[in-house]
């Protein structure tokens, strides 16, 4: 017998069985990957990873799992109260999720599997496991069920404004939501040199599933993981707020986002080849295009 | 006020966590093998091959691809390799190459840039110096 808090969702609820798994593992990786990918997205941890002896990786992957624990039993990823043992399998689940996270995105990038070693792959994944799998851990509070995508928080200098936004005035708000998340990241990667190494890295016979991977979290990220407000959000009427219009208006916006700052800063120019500015952006628009979903997620 | 329910873990749950412990278990099991493989390795050792077949030119010059292996049980952070042209038993032209970060089993592919042909000279490749991480 279980005392449950009051309100608290019951699980597993009936019937919803299979989808509740799908839903808290969705959402879990959308968390994962967008504490993570700072980490996933720094040719340092790459190397760091490549001269990790194998011990040195399970000791990595055991810190890991402490952490998550930690965070799990904190916060947690996982609809309904949870007790005693579960949370050990729920940091475990929340250890592969993030091990399945970093194999895709390795093996987008041609990281792993592409004639590495198998000690590199495990090298790669103990160094960047840890972010991934606490974000995996938060996903509770990073993208929250109860939190309202379409109403701000207590607070928010939106929350101070008398009216809500409606029709073309709100897509545009999502849009420019989009952009200030693009940005969020971008800021942070642009400036140091890490593009430029990661680019010599990545075959260039990847980039097509780097953006197929890119859309694919960023769908995830606004819609296939049953946040608050998604029914309402697939039923809003208008040509932008159909999940694809969204998932795609959202990798648009990350792209030019990062197209704009790749030239701001000096990372290409009029004299840059198609195929340079082509790479980078597509590189640069894997991380920014989360944002971009995780941006629409606080409007 | 509160609710008591009976709860036991669904079908959903258990495949989940199965699952789970699968890819987790599979990860350490990789690393295990891998450990033991290093340990079973016989200390530092390098492997340059050069794939004289597959020579290009241009211009004057010649270029050979080359392939550089960490067949050793540590991993390198940073290797100085010599390349000598052989003419016979006669060094007629050497050059020095780096490479950085060489995992275990890591290779690091390059291509040598020489004057002389390939076909008709012997290349030989000798470890200057080795650096860890």
């Amino acid at each position: 017998m279980l005392v449950e808090p009051r309100s608290a969702p019951t699980r597993p609820r009936p019937g919803r069985e299979w989808s509740d798994e799908f839903d808290d593992a969705v959402r879990g990786l959308a968390s994962g990957f967008l504490i993570g990918v700072p980490v996933v997205f720094t040719v340092d941890s790459w190397w760091l990873g490549d001269q990790n002896e194998p011990l040195d990786s399970l000791a990595l992957l055991a810190f890991s799992y402490v952490l998550t624990l930690a965070a799990v039993y904190w916060i947690g990823f996982r609809r309904g109260q949870r007790r005693g043992w579960q949370y050990f399998g729920d940091a475990i689940e929340a250890l592969a999720l993030a091990v399945l996270a970093l194999l895709a995105v390795f093996w987008v990038l041609g990281q792993i599997g592409d004639g590495q070693s198998p000690s590199i792959a495990v090298g790669r994944i103990a160094v960047a496991i840890g972010p991934v799998s606490l974000g995996v851990a938060v996903a509770n509070h990073l993208l929250a069920r109860d939190a309202s995508r379409v109403d701000p928080d207590p607070g928010d200098a939106s929350a101070m404004r008398p009216r809500q936004l409606s029709g073309p005035r709100r897509t545009l708000f999502e849009l420019a939501a989009s952009v200030a998340g693009a940005l969020f990241v971008c800021l942070a990667i642009v400036p140091v040199d890490d593009l430029a190494a990661i680019t010599t890295e990545v075959p260039l016979r990847n980039l097509p599933l780097v953006i197929l991977l890119s859309l694919i979290v960023t769908y995830s990220v606004v819609f296939a993981a049953g946040f608050a407000g998604e029914a309402r959000r697939h039923r809003t009427p208008g040509p932008l707020q159909t999940p694809f219009a969204e998932t795609v208006t959202a990798y648009l916006a990350a792209l030019l986002v990062c197209l704009a700052l790749l030239w701001l800063f000096g990372r290409i120019d009029e004299d840059s080849a198609v195929m340079e500015i082509y790479t980078k952006t597509v590189l640069l628009a894997f991380p920014a295009s989360m944002a971009a979903a995780a941006g629409r997620l606080a409007v | 006020m509160t609710q008591h329910l009976a709860r036991r873990k669904s079908i959903a749950e258990w495949v989940t966590l199965s699952l789970s412990v699968l890819v987790v278990g599979a990860l350490i099991l990789v690393a295990l093998v891998e450990e033991s493989r290093r340990q079973d390795g016989d200390g530092t050792a390098l492997q340059v091959t050069f794939d004289t077949e597959g020579a290009t030119t241009q211009g004057e010059n010649f270029y050979v691809p080359y392939v550089v292996l960490n067949t050793g049980s540590e991993a390198i952070s940073s290797a100085e390799i010599w390349i000598d042209v052989y003419d016979g038993e006669r060094v007629v032209e050497s050059a020095e190459i780096t490479v950085q970060f060489l995992p275990l089993q890591g290779k690091q592919d390059g291509v040598f840039v020489t004057t002389r042909d390939p076909a008709s000279h012997a290349l030989r490749s000798r470890i200057e110096s080795l650096q860890f991480p």
